[in-house]
């Protein structure tokens, strides 16, 4: 079972990678949770238990190695604002085993949107989390949160 | 044929005649028709004594029983027209018409339940429930109108909504008190209207996007 840490203070000399307690050297880090809209497309409450898909991997520095698969098992993405833990230990790798937790607040039934992408070969980083927030007065919000 | 309708107005007459003075018994009964206790020395007990001058009237003084009793409502029976003594003059130096009622000095009623004992009721009736009629004190507060029941008393926007209907206590009914129960109802009433109101017009049925550092 892995479990990655992935942490960085907002460069690339102080981004590292670790799995299972060793470091993992990586070119690139590729997260993507998607969960399903309703019909006309639109993001609605319900989180993980909607359906989804998602697509995690890490490219390895060794150009001969393919993707490594983070799940089943454990990351956790600790960035300079927030820190976000996806969570599947499903053998299978059901989707709706995902769990989602992000600053220490378990969001997995709100989660919109996941998508985190840590390019070393391109140098590119991108990280935001989605979230329906359902409110009992006035409209719902669905706030997107900058990981980088 | 002439008398026929001579005779048909004066039923009618006669039956007007009679309704008006079945209404005016009724209102005089209502209002304490004799100035209210306090133009009479605040109590009946004077009219029990002995010696009383009203005694020596033949008729319906002599039995002064009946207003031996502290009820004050009793003194407003209609039988005190015959107050004025037929031939005599008044004894009070007065003539024609008594004047307004006023106000019955009213006191707390002995078998009341403890919120309202010590406290003069502001109005007594009957009230009309399962069938019959029973007597009702009325408090002033908003626990009376449950006695007249409107269907807007049972939205939580009517203070009467908050308090419990009358109850019954020593065969008399009483305005019930306020209602916690009925306040948190209220509250979750409000609470939801609210909600329903925005989810309506506060553009609830879209979704706002923000964004977070």
């Amino acid at each position: 079972m892995n479990y990655f840490i992935f942490n960085t203070g907002g460069d690339w000399d102080s981004t590292t990678l670790y799995n299972n307690g060793e470091e993992f050297m990586a070119n690139q880090l590729f997260i993507q949770l998607n969960t399903y809209r309703d019909m006309d497309g639109r993001p609605m409450r319900g989180g993980i238990g909607n359906g989804g898909e998602i697509t995690a991997y890490v490219q390895p520095q060794d150009d001969n190695a393919g993707q490594y698969a983070i799940f089943p098992g454990k990351i956790d993405l600790e960035c300079p604002t927030h820190k976000l833990t996806l969570e599947n230990t499903s053998p299978m790798f059901a989707f709706e085993f995902t769990r989602v937790v992000l600053d220490n607040v378990d969001i997995s039934d709100q989660v919109v949107d996941v998508e985190v992408n840590i390019d070393a070969i391109n140098n590119e980083v991108s990280g935001y989390v989605t979230v329906y927030k359902p409110h009992f007065l006035g409209a719902d919000e669905i706030a997107t949160y900058n990981l980088l | 044929m002439q008398s026929n309708k001579r005779t048909l107005l004066l039923s009618i007459v006669l039956s007007i005649l009679m309704i008006g003075a079945l209404f005016s018994g009724a209102s005089a009964q209502r209002r304490g028709s004799f100035g209210g206790g306090r133009s009479f020395g605040g109590g009946m007990r004077s009219f029990s004594g002995g010696g009383s001058s009203f005694r020596s009237g033949p008729g319906s003084f002599s039995g002064s029983g009946a207003y031996n009793n502290n009820n004050s409502r009793r003194y407003n029976s209609g039988s005190t027209r015959s107050f004025g003594q037929p031939g005599g003059g008044s004894s009070f130096n007065r003539s024609g018409s008594f004047g307004n009622s006023g106000r019955i000095n009213s006191t707390s009623i002995a078998g009341a339940p403890s919120a309202y004992r010590g406290v003069s009721p502001v109005y007594q009736s009957r009230y009309y429930y399962g069938g019959g009629y029973y007597p009702s004190y009325y408090y002033g507060g908003y626990g009376d109108y449950w006695f007249h029941p409107a269907w807007y008393y049972w939205l939580p926007f009517h203070p009467a909504f908050y308090y419990s209907p009358p109850y019954m206590y020593n065969g008399a009914y009483y305005p019930g008190g306020f209602s916690f129960t009925r306040l948190i109802l209220g509250i979750l009433v409000i609470m939801f209207v609210l909600w329903l109101l925005s989810r309506i017009f506060g553009g609830g049925r879209g979704v706002r996007y923000t964004n977070y550092r």
